[in-house]
């Protein structure tokens, strides 16, 4: 099972900074500082390089996750419009557009 | 007020009461160290901020190669079908 098939480097890639890359790269900032907090050091001015490394690490993360995610939608999108294709029998469009007022029941005032 | 009675001396050095037939009392593995902050341990920081800026050239690198691959692919279908 491979995480990026070659197939979905056919689709755009997303942008660098993504939901994804930036909300895991958040998590990862979030989490070093809250090892800081836990071992009562100065919450944002104590270990710089390890802030840097875990939100570099959660930008990867989320960026191939994106990327993952991306295709498996495209993926999906791609099997039901097929699907859609070869049954045109089951899609076809309802001739005459009805009105709500047909479909609802007629009004019955309880007093 | 009456001297409160000393307890009786042991005979026999104290030991913690243990249920007839359990394991040997053995010293624990894990060993606490007081942790320094005040004298950073360089390397590591060098080693963190190395492995931070190799990450970020693979993944801007990755990123360009994955645009110039889509860019690539896009140009092939159009040449196929031969659309302006």
């Amino acid at each position: 099972m491979v995480f990026l098939p070659d197939e979905s480097r056919s689709l755009p890639p997303p942008p660098l900074l993504n939901k994804g890359s930036v909300w895991l790269g958040f998590a990862g900032w979030m989490s070093a500082l809250l090892d800081n907090a836990f071992n009562h050091r100065p919450i944002f001015g104590a270990g710089i390089h390890r802030q840097v490394l875990l939100a570099t690490l959660g930008c990867v993360v989320g960026y191939h996750l994106v990327k993952r995610a991306e295709y498996v939608h495209a993926k999906v999108d791609r099997e039901l419009c097929e699907y859609i294709r070869q049954h045109p029998e089951d899609f076809r469009r309802s001739t005459g557009k009805k009105r709500i007022g047909q479909l609802l029941e007629d009004f019955q005032p309880v007093r | 007020a009456r001297p409160f009675p000393a307890l009786p001396a042991p005979s026999r050095p104290l030991r913690p009461p243990r249920a007839p037939g359990s394991p040997p009392f053995t010293r624990s593995a894990f060993v606490v160290k007081k942790a320094n902050n005040a004298q950073p341990n360089w390397l590591r920081v060098g080693l963190a901020f190395g492995t931070s800026a190799a990450l970020w050239a693979l993944l801007i690198k990755q990123h360009h190669e994955d645009v110039a691959e889509y860019e690539r692919r896009k140009a092939r279908a159009h040449q196929c079908r031969q659309c302006s």
